[in-house]
């Protein structure tokens, strides 16, 4: 199964077989719950968004087109899903800080202690970032995404896509300063 | 070199495109310029920690969880129900722009269609032809109107030209509401 491209698969999918949605959902599962989780912090949280990513790619199969790579699409997709529902909850006013203390203490605890204290400051820095130059930065930094895909994803321009990386990682470093400096004093 | 242009070399050195040339000319300003320097320590500490960010493996439960919901979906949301609906929504707007910009012509142009009726023999043989069923429609939607207006004129007074083009302005822009939340709901699909 492993050597049906992505648009093959979906071809079976459309037509009802349900093993080859199952084989795209365990290629791709991964990398939509880790971008969700580093925009949502709870665990919880990002199962019910991932699941609810998949349903939605189901649900609209039949629409994607091979002009993008099926991975910039699911990432649209979820792009998409969980910048929507932090707005909402936005407005159900839940404080930022809350959620960040959360998380620090919810992670499992398998890496070695200091690389997961500076993994956890690094966390907590792009946690600050609003979600316009946030999602950028995931998809650049973590998921090793290109300008022009990115730019894809979230349907800007790549002088735009550039710009938010920038500023993204301006704020970021500010940001860990401002900790640091937090932290010694 | 200015701290400004050191930052846009820092910005490539992140993206992997720091020619050989660029490196020497921003190493050479850290070591005179502090500030620099310690943002450049920070950057690089983010690169770092940006590299050891793995993905993160789902709960176990997951696949299942998900597949027991795709099952639950209605077979049919796969077929081509949805351009289905969008055949049937272009039609629909069709006819109306159709209904609408005609009824618009018709009106700005009304006195040189009646004129240019009134001069070709063949038309207005023609339009003398259906008059008789055209007089008959006109007396029925005069009729209509005649009794919409007793309602209207009834319930509050109003013009009924006013009344018309509130209803009117309310049907053309609950449609448009309909349209662009239609689109809205394909764009976040």
């Amino acid at each position: 199964m492993k050597t049906i491209d992505d648009y093959d698969l979906i071809q079976f999918c459309i037509k009802g077989d349900q093993d080859a949605f199952s084989e795209i959902v365990c290629r791709y599962k991964n990398l939509v719950y880790s971008v969700i989780l580093r925009m949502v912090n709870d665990h919880e949280e990002a199962n019910d968004l991932a699941q609810e990513v998949f349903i939605k790619v189901y649900k609209n199969l039949d629409k994607y087109s091979p002009e993008y790579k099926f991975s910039t699409w699911i990432m649209r997709i979820t792009t998409n899903l969980v910048i929507d529902y932090r707005r909402k909850r936005k407005q159900e006013t839940v404080p930022i800080d809350e959620m960040d203390y959360e998380i620090s203490s919810a992670d499992t605890p398998e890496n070695s202690y200091i690389q997961k204290e500076q993994e956890n400051i690094v966390s907590t820095a792009i946690r600050s970032l609003p979600d316009m130059y946030r999602m950028p930065i995931i998809l650049y930094h973590q998921q090793d995404l290109s300008y022009q895909e990115i730019g894809e994803i979230i349907g800007e321009p790549l002088s735009k896509v550039k710009n938010r990386i920038f500023r993204g990682r301006k704020m970021l470093k500010e940001k860990l300063i401002e900790m640091k400096e937090g932290n010694t004093l | 070199m200015n701290c400004k242009n050191s930052e846009k070399l820092i910005m490539n050195y992140m993206d992997n495109i720091l020619s050989e040339r660029d490196a020497i000319k921003l190493n050479e300003h850290l070591r005179q310029c502090n500030e620099c320097k310690e943002a450049f320590t920070v950057y690089e500490m983010m690169i770092h920690e940006f590299q050891s960010f793995e993905n993160v493996a789902v709960p176990s439960h997951f696949e299942q969880e998900l597949m027991v919901k795709i099952n639950a979906l209605e077979p049919g949301c796969l077929t081509q129900k949805p351009i289905a609906m969008e055949w049937v929504n272009s039609i629909i707007w069709g006819i109306f722009t159709v209904l609408f910009g005609s009824g618009i012509l018709l009106n700005v142009y009304n006195d040189k269609i009646m004129s240019y009726i009134s001069q070709n023999q063949t038309v207005s043989e023609f339009y003398k032809m259906v008059s008789p069923t055209g007089n008959i429609i006109i007396k029925h939607i005069n009729q209509m109107f005649n009794y919409i207006q007793g309602i209207t004129v009834y319930m509050s007074g109003f013009m009924i030209f006013d009344y018309l083009k509130i209803v009117c302005g309310i049907s053309i822009f609950a449609l448009c509401c309909l349209e662009i939340w239609t689109k809205r709901s394909k764009v976040d699909a």
